[in-house]
């Protein structure tokens, strides 16, 4: 397996705030994640959805170590990768890539630049610093911009881009990396419905094509159903449901999103028609709730 | 206040609607406490250091006759152009260079020092945001002082004396620009395996430029006012020019050294804000 | 030359420079202003150096001398003898002190309050474009005229004492104050001045339900900026206003006494002080504003 994830745990009190300045929402809980384990073989498209503060945003991060984990071990292409030091954890992050929500772009430089920063991680201090790459890497990285439908944006400032085309950057930033993992941590949240098709489908499309294992963290359950080979559903930072988007039924749906009434408030899920439109606080309190996996 | 009202979640605007009169009267109360607090502060203060709110306000209308007299160049004051005008130069000059020589430490400094792109080690950020702190707050004339009393009085002691006090000051609004940008470009980069200076120079001074040359600019605007007072005491720039006419009552060259002062800082400050406003 | 396979249209956006490298910005819509301001600055800065008047002094000599200096006045402060000379007492640094932050404290009242009018005269949705102007000019004007300056000429003016020294801060004061206020101000929705206008509401119930509610927080925040301001010019007028205060001290220890020991035990005063007012003004604003 080239990922292999076993008893994971976060605890954001034992870590005493390490992991503070990636400021998720989960930050709040201090026991983020619990237990949760799992596999993912290469070129697997694997979904991960649950309600906001379920820790998907931190077990993302947890993977590239972005956030520290307090507890379990990361196992990536067969090597232990929990307690990596600094110089070979970069080594680890340049083939494990990661797009987000905001889509993160250095908003001054142009989109070329930013699919550039994906080779970062393979050039020297100076070179990486002076933005230097090779025209090797230039070549490519426009062949890149071509591929993702914004090869005529090259030389657009990040910020003249619309949310869509900022997060397609984003997608040409990691495959510059030449990943064996993606992660991806809600890529289509902030944008609307027609983009978020094409953001999916771009990253469906590439990674398949380049037999990459794509992890994305999703509130939209459709999209989830539609694109994904194995689904994960995390609750409360444990592991609810692992399987394929057939086993998930409307009742499984319901389970992972079921929650104190606080939590059903925030979900702002489009529930898919097989599920019945969101329950009403409490409507399924009586019901006992499975804790870890099926 | 009525701008945060929206804000409220339903239940909590309707339960101030019930009490909306004691709330109200709260406010109005507060607002009185707050204005009988500041009158007596005022006489307080006015006691301690001797000083007639009655006296001040009443001979400002005669101080600008006064002004307005005396001060008016004359055909005899534009004899003292020329040096006037050297003098303005040097004092502008003398604030460009410590500016930038200011700002050179202080990005170094700031960089390390903030929260976003900073070393990890808390310690040495902290250190870093006192010695800015010290800088900042040690008063221009001890610098000045400590200083004439080694490189005696010349015009290095006077831009010394400016890029010590401008170097605190820089490397604090610095320091607020880092710790402001956004954090998310910071971390794709840290994803993507970069180290540590390629953060910084891929990520974190694009993302700060705008601001620091912004703050640069404001620098060098306040700074030539700042160079007047120093001038006054290491003896150089318009400060000592000011000083030289007005102590011996030539008050028509002082008054020309106002209006050149005028123009030059209102020519800066156009200047800058044109560059500024291509910079975004 | 590196060869690409590219759609048409990317290739025909790719831009290679004169020697064939691929660029990463296009040759056209370049924002240069950044480069552009930091070498005319640089460019100026070495003009400075090349000019500049240094002296007769030996550099290194003095650079070791001012270092020692700057120990003596931070690691060995002291009023008393040995090291002090015995000129001040602390009472006289204290009641100085308290004389300073009196007279930033009614310098920061009287520009507030004064600004506060000047700022809704400035703003250009509340006044008309030519009075708006035509106080946004004189106050440019007043700003960019040195604090010590006006100190000066007010000292001759209306003589020695707290007078001038208040008056002389508070000119620059009420000018910072007013270009912050109106900026403020001028960042209101217009729909809301709008609306109350429609409702019949003279000029000041408009400003006071709806201007001051909506940016008293951001008043208040310049106001206490300024404050800080306003103490560190009241400092370094001291010396000249003839109102005493610390500034005056410093300078009698400095330029009269030459006693660096004593300089060091006023700066560390103006350093305490400036801590504790920055503090006072953030927890003031944190207690005032942010509960809102």
């Amino acid at each position: 397996m080239l990922l292999e994830v076993s008893d994971l745990g976060k605890n954001y009190d034992a870590s005493r705030r390490r992991g503070k300045a990636s400021g998720n929402a989960a930050a709040v809980t201090p026991r983020a994640l619990t237990d949760v384990s799992f596999t993912a073989g290469q070129g697997e498209f694997i979904t991960v959805i649950g309600p906001s503060g379920a820790g998907k945003s931190t077990l993302l991060r947890c993977l590239n170590r972005l956030i520290e984990p307090t507890d379990g071990t990361i196992t990536f292409d067969g090597r232990d990768i929990t307690h990596l030091p600094g110089g070979r954890l970069r080594e680890v992050r340049r083939e494990i890539a990661m797009i987000f929500q905001n889509y993160n772009l250095v908003y001054r430089l142009t989109a070329i630049q930013n699919v550039l920063h994906g080779r970062l991680g393979y050039k020297n201090a100076l070179a990486g610093s002076l933005g230097l790459y090779t025209e090797d890497e230039k070549a490519r990285a426009f062949e890149l911009l071509d591929e993702v439908g914004l090869g005529e944006f090259a030389y657009r400032r990040a910020d003249q881009l619309s949310g869509g085309q900022k997060q397609r950057v984003g997608i040409a930033r990691s495959l510059m990396q030449d990943p064996k993992v993606m992660l991806c941590d809600e890529p289509i949240a902030s944008l609307d419905p027609k983009s978020s098709r094409m953001v999916m489908e771009t990253l469906r499309r590439l990674t398949r094509e380049r037999g990459i294992t794509c992890i994305v963290n999703l509130h939209q359950v459709d999209f989830a159903l539609g694109f994904s080979d194995r689904i994960i559903g995390l609750r409360a930072g444990e592991k609810v449901f692992e399987g394929a988007p057939e086993e998930a039924t409307s009742a499984v749906i319901r389970r992972i999103y079921e929650g104190d009434a606080e939590v059903m408030v925030d979900v702002p899920v489009e529930v898919p028609e097989a599920a019945p439109a969101a329950p009403a606080p409490g409507a399924f309190a009586a019901e006992p709730v499975a804790g870890g996996a099926q | 206040m009525s701008a945060a009202a929206p804000a409220a979640p339903a239940a909590v605007t309707d339960r101030a609607r019930a009490v909306d009169l004691t709330w109200f009267r709260k406010r109005q109360l507060r607002a009185l406490m707050g204005v009988v607090a500041v009158v007596v502060a005022f006489q307080l203060c006015s006691m301690v250091c001797n000083f007639s709110l009655t006296y001040a306000l009443g001979s400002v209308p005669a101080a600008f006759v006064w002004m307005f007299q005396n001060f008016i160049p004359t055909a005899e004051s534009l004899a003292n152009f020329p040096l006037v005008i050297t003098q303005t130069v040097s004092t502008a000059l003398d604030s460009v260079a410590a500016t930038v020589i200011a700002a050179v430490a202080g990005i170094v400094l700031s960089v390390l020092g903030s929260s976003t792109i900073g070393v990890s080690w808390a310690p040495v950020r902290a250190v870093i945001r006192a010695i800015a702190s010290v800088f900042r707050n040690i008063p221009m004339i001890a610098w000045a002082l400590l200083l004439l009393l080694s490189f005696k009085q010349n015009e290095f002691t006077g831009f010394l004396a400016l890029f010590l006090t401008t170097f605190g000051q820089l490397t604090r609004f610095f320091l607020d620009t880092f710790d402001e940008i956004p954090t998310g470009p910071v971390e794709a980069l840290k994803s993507c395996g970069a180290g540590y200076w390629q953060i910084v120079f891929q990520a974190g001074l694009p993302l700060a430029v705008a601001d620091l040359m912004s703050w640069m600019l404001y620098m060098v605007e306040t700074n030539i006012r700042s160079a007047t007072l120093i001038g006054l005491l290491t003896g150089t720039g318009i400060g000592f020019v000011f000083n030289l006419y007005y102590t011996s009552f030539r008050y028509d060259t002082a008054g020309l050294v106002i209006i050149v002062t005028i123009v030059f800082v209102l020519v800066i400050e156009a200047v800058s804000n044109v560059a500024r406003r291509s910079m975004i | 030359m590196t060869s690409v396979s590219l759609s048409e249209r990317t290739a025909a956006t790719l831009e290679r420079d004169f020697a064939g490298r691929i660029r990463l910005t296009a040759r056209a819509g370049r924002n240069m202003s950044v480069q552009l301001t930091l070498i005319v600055l640089v460019v100026l800065t070495f003009v400075t150096f090349a000019r500049m008047g240094y002296g007769t002094v030996d550099l290194m000599e003095a650079a070791r001398q001012a270092l020692s200096d700057f120990g003596a006045m931070m690691l060995q402060p002291a009023l008393d003898p040995p090291l002090g000379a015995g000129h001040f007492t602390w009472a006289t640094v204290a009641e100085s002190m308290l004389i300073t932050i009196a007279v930033t404290a009614l310098c920061t009242v009287i520009s507030a309050i004064v600004s506060f009018f000047l700022a809704l005269a400035a703003s250009e949705n509340l006044s008309s474009s030519a009075v708006s102007n035509a106080v946004k000019g004189i106050v440019a004007i007043i700003r960019s005229i040195p604090t010590i300056l006006w100190v000066l000429v007010f000292t001759v003016a209306i003589g020695l004492g707290s007078e001038a020294a208040v008056l002389g801060i508070s000119f620059h004061s009420i000018a910072y104050l007013t270009k912050s206020y109106s900026e403020s101000f001028e960042e209101i929705d217009e729909g809301v001045i709008e609306a109350l206008r429609a409702s019949g509401a003279s000029f000041w119930q408009i400003v006071f339900q709806a201007i001051v509610p909506a940016t008293i927080t951001k008043l208040l925040s310049w106001t206490f900026i300024r404050l800080e301001i306003n103490f560190t010019n009241a400092v370094a007028v001291g010396a000249f206003a003839g109102a005493g205060g610390i500034g005056f001290q410093l300078y009698q220890a400095g330029s009269r006494y030459y006693n660096l020991h004593e300089v060091g035990v006023i700066v560390y005063a103006c350093l305490i002080a400036a801590f504790v007012l920055e503090y006072v003004s953030v927890q003031l604003r944190r207690r005032y504003i942010l509960q809102d």
